[in-house]
């Protein structure tokens, strides 16, 4: 079941939802070695993936319009919110005979799928 | 499986990206290039630091800020660093008066570069040198004018077949070392497939560099001051002798001119054997220093000598090392 997050005070109903967090090494393979020396380098910021459902153009185009700026993402586990990176945002539409999530749309309000790429700050 | 994190004390920087650090033998400056988000450096400022892994670092560089770039595009600031030998390449010795020049008699070779490398305000210096060689004599004198302070002393130290560099301290040294093993020289570091992190392995042997006549001119007045020595060598053809002529003022007598001819036929009538090899990151390897290295598939084996140290420290490959060496 979806959950209702906000992106920006946006609504999205998230159904997907993935965290990447990377520690980054070099890879050095001596000649003859039967084993890898791995040289730590640095761990980048976690990276998020929020997946899910946008109803309506104009919440569509609020959340693209975050892209490249730190907004705020409250979420089902972050009731207070936090600071995000609004780093990729990828839209495709859901062509649906009606919708009938949010109410406060009518039926007949475009759907779209959004993908968000997310690193908090 | 090994993981080392890499570990650094450089001053005064944020988000370090790069550092490359070129040391050789051939080099009179090491040179330093650092790159980062940001930094409160500014020209002129000393610098030194140490590189290595957080189970331990070593000192690499000693210098000044000799450059600061930024890049919009990037938003890196590079920072390039040379070591105290800048101040002697920077300094340009132009006399007061055309015919009172700077000027020494009867000085010993490391006497007189000493006395050189302070007019560049260079005092920390050291000489181990084997031979007491004498300059200015015969009534003459060692002139110097509208030279650097570097060329000046890279003539006496190559008319000797010496080297002249700074140590990773910013102390100047002068020694006798060739770049190969004249005897009595011990290995530092013993690098082989089976033991040691060799990533890189290339090597070459050519004749390009030997010379086996070498002609000395000194000064004409009042004697015509001239020296030759020369060797056969197994590597060229039989009586073929390729010649290298050393030509100064700085020359004033025979002696002299013979120890020159001498010294530089040693250093240069011989097979050049050069090797390339990349190794994990080690502070500790350092230009003039031997190693033992043996990896028989480019027929490496024995005591080579480190021409040059090529140290790579960056946020994607680590911390490795490219070196040079010579016999």
């Amino acid at each position: 079941m979806a959950s209702i997050w906000s992106l920006d005070g946006n609504d999205i109903y998230v159904d997907k939802f993935a965290e990447n967090a990377l520690a980054q090494f070099a890879e050095l393979n001596p000649i003859d070695s039967t084993d890898s020396i791995f040289h730590f380098l640095f761990e980048p910021t976690d990276t998020f993936q929020a997946s899910g459902t946008v109803i309506g153009e104009s919440v569509k185009d609020a959340i693209i319009a975050t892209k490249g700026s730190t907004v705020t993402l409250i979420s089902d586990l972050s009731p207070g919110g936090f600071s995000v990176l609004v780093v990729d945002v990828a839209v495709n539409r859901i062509l649906v005979f009606a919708q009938t999530v949010d109410t406060s749309f009518p039926e007949d309000a475009p759907v779209y799928r959004i993908d968000a790429t997310l690193r908090p700050q | 499986m090994t993981v080392r994190t890499l570990a650094h004390t450089i001053p005064s920087i944020t988000g370090l990206i790069r550092v490359s650090v070129n040391e050789a033998y051939s080099n009179q400056v090491s040179q330093a290039i650092i790159s980062v988000r940001d930094t409160t450096l500014s020209l002129g400022d000393a610098i030194t630091f140490e590189l290595g892994f957080t189970t331990g670092t070593s000192k690499v560089f000693t210098g000044f800020v000799r450059e600061i770039g930024k890049d919009l595009v990037t938003g890196i600031t590079t920072i390039v660093c040379e070591d105290v030998m800048s101040k002697a390449v920077d300094f340009f010795i132009a006399s007061d008066q055309p015919d009172n020049p700077f000027s020494r008699s009867d000085i010993k070779t490391e006497d007189l570069v000493e006395d050189l490398l302070a007019l560049a305000s260079i005092t920390s210096f050291s000489a181990t040198v084997p031979l007491e060689v004498i300059w200015g004599t015969n009534g003459s004198v060692a002139e110097f004018n509208l030279v650097t302070v570097a060329n000046a002393v890279r003539q006496l130290s190559d008319a000797l077949a010496w080297t002249v560099y700074a140590d990773r301290s910013g102390t100047v040294i002068l020694e006798d070392r060739p770049p190969f093993d004249d005897g009595g020289n011990s290995a530092s570091f013993t690098w082989s497939l089976a033991t040691s992190n060799i990533l890189a392995n290339t090597r070459s042997e050519s004749t390009d560099n030997l010379r086996n006549r070498i002609v000395v001119y000194g000064v004409s007045v009042p004697e015509v001051v001239t020296a030759t020595a020369q060797a056969v060598s197994p590597f060229l053809p039989p009586g073929f002798f390729k010649a290298a002529v050393l030509a100064s003022p700085l020359f004033t007598d025979n002696v002299l001119a013979q120890q020159v001819a001498d010294l530089n036929l040693t250093l240069f009538n011989r097979l050049t054997e050069s090797a390339a090899i990349t190794i994990e990151g080690d502070p500790d390897v350092t230009p003039r220093l031997f190693a033992d290295v043996t990896v028989p598939f480019t027929g490496m084996s024995g005591l080579w000598f480190i021409f040059s140290v090529e140290h790579t420290f960056d946020n994607s490959s680590g911390y490795t090392q490219s070196i040079t060496l010579t016999r």
